[in-house]
């Protein structure tokens, strides 16, 4: 009858209390969790992440909570709170980082706990803390890295990506909502329990890890090349399905055949997954073709332009910036009404103002359109479509009228366009050229007395080795060296020239006029076989970069070569360099407006 | 009417008293102020920067010093405008200086043209009895500064003053010989292996003298190591070794630390032999060994002295600054 009564005891489930422990807690949940989360992860990793994946990841993490209420005897609904309110931020704030709106979904979390708290004596607290543990995973699995790269605009390094992309989340789930006994063998309790320490620790690291300097980066993709981060950009990748590391590990052994290599094999194949969902997935091109193939190809010299990219920097010397902007004054009729059939007679009068300190002589189109939905009507200007604008501060009102005869009706989108042509903008950039000197040392005493005295910073050090423009609408970066970034120039190597143009306004360049780099001025001339467009050029078209954050015009590079005078010097020499672009530029800026239409009585 | 008399006689004696005190502090006071005079007066007369006729010039480190006029440059240049940078260099050394050549380094001519960038001067005494305060040279460099690239507010700049020049340094003193090693009882000058100096009126100077003796023959062999560094403040290049004599008896002294082969890092130099080193901008300090056979067994008192030519470079940085 003992025996009875502890065979009895023993076959029964015991309900316990601790995640970690739990004594007795049926197995069959968590059991499901890690094959289902296995079979997630093989199948993500061979046809990568999508909408299917992430339902059955939520629909796992729905499995887990369920998994944990198991767990937990009194007040279980408390558990699906963190979830709640974790949905409401992923999928209707779209994982928002506004300090406003996290605060508010924080407040509302902490009242809701508050309230519930309240109403079961405290025994809410638990379940919503365990609550907690099946939305991080989830987090973990489809959307940590997306919010990296998308919301936080970091760009993880290839270690940390792995780190992340590469661990079946949900099995490690599962294997911490196991009972605590799991099997009668101790060895095999201790091992699950030994990686349920792992786990925790892995979970604790990973969430950490992307504050750590050494795993984040400028670079965003494995293709080396973007001088600058583009939130945008980055955001537009992280969608895209490229090859897992692992992945393309096992294809270089068993596919390729690559043995001796592995790492340049896969860098290689993750090269070319990325170019070709590129152009697969982005300009939707149908891959095995030939345009496929010329997609990519063309994606790849994009890539090595970026590669050879220049940057640029505001000029410090120089603080008055040039703007334009609409802006919508007291008397712009926001909302109105009129009767039904009558026809409308209203004028929207908005400020066209620009900060124009360096005096430039601006020839300005403006246009107008009502926009709703997909439909637009142009509008009419009437205070004058062409007008010539000059002066350090100008501030003129421009009327859009609707067309006679349109009869609006109800809410539209008023864009205001501003076609700015003729724009000039100069950048300065320094080098030093220093003479031959057969003395190691003493080169390199020189070099070091010219970085600090001229690239050390501040108004007497340069600021920088970049070039330099004032803060305008749009600017031309450039630079030239052996290597290029090295403000410093030797004798005897021919030196690399690349430049871009950069819009750094609010509107989009829309033509380049021309561009001139002013380096003949010292006597160094594009050597044969080079492009020398890259020191001049006309009629430029801007491609309309919509994954870019930021416009950037790539110019030519090329190779120049010293003159004579500048090889044979005694002493070192500092020379500043200037370069020209002029260009037209479009602003457009939306105002809603409302239009009320009553029945005539 | 005796209270009101003791009252009036004490306060009589504090008037007298306090008179007496005030007497007594105004002639306290004239004799301080007497002496501080006398004081004052010697101390002027002893304070006088003319060396008397013993003065010794070649002593302590001395070089060519530099220093910008005041408002030569202004500290503010306004753009379209002339400025002059002008240089005193004072040779306070105690050897003259030879082809003084001085540079301004450094500065983009697009915004401050100079119409010299180098001047040279043949010559530069050093200071001696008949020159005690050494030559002074003014290094003009006129330029005009150009406009501001757009509307900046301003440009700073910094340049570089560079002089190089040539000079000597000569060194000299009494060293004591004693070839017999093993002779205890000599009762001559006692010998000094090591010796230190404190400079020689120059930026090059002999800072020690290890003196070997090695028994030889009748007399002996002697062997001086003469350790000679850079203490300037810029930098030394080739140094020469010129006459190196015993008393009247000259010297065979060679530069040790050469490369084998005369070749030097980053280049060849056919000036460089035994007789020469060059100072690298790691290592300004080198050694040169003399020996000698000596003739006389007892031990005698006799003057080392050596004579060295340099090369010598000097660099400063400083600024300027375009507004508009």
């Amino acid at each position: 009858m003992a025996q009875q009564a502890e065979d009895t005891k023993s076959s029964e489930p015991v309900r316990g209390s601790s995640v970690a422990s739990g004594e007795g807690v049926s197995r069959s949940v968590p059991l499901v969790i890690i094959f289902l989360g296995l079979g997630l992860f093989v199948w993500k990793m061979f046809y990568g992440p999508s909408l299917s994946t992430a339902v059955v990841s939520f629909l796992l993490c729905l499995l887990g909570t369920w998994a944990l209420a198991e767990k937990i005897e009194k007040k279980k609904m408390a558990l699906f709170v963190p979830l709640l309110l974790f949905s409401i931020w992923y999928f209707l704030f779209n994982r928002t980082v506004d300090p406003t709106n996290l605060l508010y979904l924080v407040l509302v979390f902490g009242v809701l706990s508050v309230i519930l708290g309240f109403f079961t004596h405290g025994e809410s607290v638990q379940p919503e803390l365990y609550g907690l543990l099946p939305v991080v995973f989830f987090f973990l699995d489809i959307g940590l890295l997306e919010f990296l790269k998308g919301q936080l605009g970091l760009v993880p390094t290839p270690l940390l990506t792995a780190l992340i992309q590469d661990i079946p989340w949900w099995v490690l789930f599962g294997v911490l909502t196991l009972p605590g006994k799991v099997s009668e063998k101790e060895g095999v309790n201790f091992a699950i329990d030994a990686f349920r320490i792992f786990a925790i620790l892995y979970v604790v690291f990973v969430l950490v890890a992307p504050t750590l300097p050494a795993m984040t980066l400028g670079k965003d993709s494995v293709i080396p090349g973007v001088g600058q981060l583009q939130q945008a950009q980055a955001a537009e990748r992280a969608k895209l399905h490229t090859e897992s590391s692992f992945v393309s590990s096992v294809k270089c052994v068993f596919v390729d055949g690559t043995y001796d290599n592995i790492p340049g094999c896969v860098a290689e194949r993750q090269k070319q997954v990325e170019l070709g969902a590129i152009c697969e997935q982005e300009r939707k091109i149908q891959p095995d073709t030939p345009a496929f193939e010329k997609c990519k190809e063309d994606e790849q010299k994009r890539k090595e332009r970026e590669l050879l990219s220049v940057s640029g920097v505001n000029d410090p010397t120089i603080s008055k910036p040039t703007t334009i902007m609409f802006v919508q004054g007291n008397y712009f009729p926001k909302s109105m009404v009129k009767m039904k059939g009558q026809p409308l007679k209203v004028s929207y009068p908005v400020e066209f103002k620009v900060d124009n300190p360096r005096k430039q002589e601006i020839a300005a189109s403006f246009s107008c359109k009502f926009v709703q939905g997909q439909s637009e009507i142009m509008g009419e200007i009437t205070s004058g479509v062409e007008q010539k604008l000059a002066g350090e501060t100008i501030s003129k009102t421009v009327v859009c009228q609707p067309p006679v005869g349109i009869d609006l009706q109800g809410n539209y989108n008023l864009m205001y366009m501003a076609e700015l042509r003729g724009l000039t903008s100069r950048s300065r950039l320094q080098r030093v050229f220093i003479p031959v000197i057969k003395d190691v040392q003493a080169e390199a005493v020189m070099i070091k007395d010219i970085e600090q005295a001229h690239f050390g910073g501040g108004i007497f050090g340069g600021g920088n080795a970049v070039s330099q423009a004032p803060p305008d609408l749009a600017r031309i970066n450039f630079a030239f060296g052996n290597p290029l970034e090295n403000p410093i120039i030797k004798p005897g190597n021919d030196l690399i020239v690349s430049s871009s143009i950069e819009n750094t306004g609010n509107g989009k360049i829309t033509r380049i006029l021309e561009y001139q780099l002013k380096l003949g001025d010292a006597g160094l001339s594009v050597v044969s076989g080079s492009d020398a467009s890259c020191l001049q050029g006309a009629g430029l078209e801007v491609p309309d970069q919509k994954m870019l954050g930021k416009q950037t015009v790539y110019l030519p590079t090329c190779f120049v070569a010293l003159p004579k005078a500048l090889q044979e010097l005694k002493e070192y020499e500092l020379r500043e360099f200037e370069a020209e672009v002029r260009y037209d530029y479009m602003l457009t800026q939306t105002f809603p407006i409302q239009v009320n239409v009553v029945a005539t009585t | 009417m005796n209270w009101l008399m003791r009252r009036g006689r004490m306060r009589g004696h504090f008037v007298v008293w306090g008179l007496l005190k005030i007497n007594l502090w105004k002639m306290n006071l004239v004799r301080g102020f007497f002496l501080v005079g006398v004081l004052v007066f010697i101390a002027g007369c002893g304070s006088s920067e003319l060396p008397n006729a013993t003065h010794n010039f070649k002593e302590g480190i001395s070089e060519l010093q530099f220093q910008v006029l005041p408002n030569a440059p202004p500290d503010r240049i306004y753009q379209g405008s002339g400025f002059k940078i002008i240089l005193e260099g004072e040779n306070r050394a105690a050897y003259d200086l030879q082809q003084v050549d001085v540079k301004v380094v450094g500065l983009d001519q697009k915004y401050f043209a100079l119409s010299n960038t180098e001047q040279t001067v043949p010559q530069l005494m050093g200071r001696s009895l008949a020159n005690p305060l050494g030559d002074k040279e003014y290094f003009e460099f006129s330029g005009v500064a150009n406009q501001l690239f757009e509307n900046a507010n301003e440009y700073g700049a910094n340049y570089f003053v560079k002089a190089s020049y040539r000079s000597k340094m000569d060194f000299a003193d009494t060293i004591c010989l004693n070839p017999n090693l093993y002779d205890v009882y000599d009762s001559g000058c006692k010998v000094e292996t090591r010796k230190s100096y404190g400079g020689q009126g120059a930026p090059l100077a002999v800072t020690d003298i290890e003196e070997i003796m090695y028994p030889s023959g009748a007399g002996g062999e002697a062997e001086f190591r003469i350790h000679i560094a850079n203490r300037g403040q810029g930098r030394v290049g080739v140094v020469t070794v010129g006459k190196a004599q015993l008393g009247n008896e000259e010297l065979t002294c060679e530069f040790k630390g050469q490369p084998s082969n005369g070749l030097l890092p980053g280049g060849e130099d056919t000036r460089i032999t035994l007789k020469t080193v060059r100072f690298t901008e790691n290592v300004q300090e080198g050694v040169l060994v003399c020996k000698t056979f000596l003739k006389d067994s007892r031990s005698y008192t006799t003057t080392l002295s050596a004579d060295f030519g340099y090369e010598y470079e000097w660099k400063r940085q400083f600024s300027l600054r375009l507004v508009r």
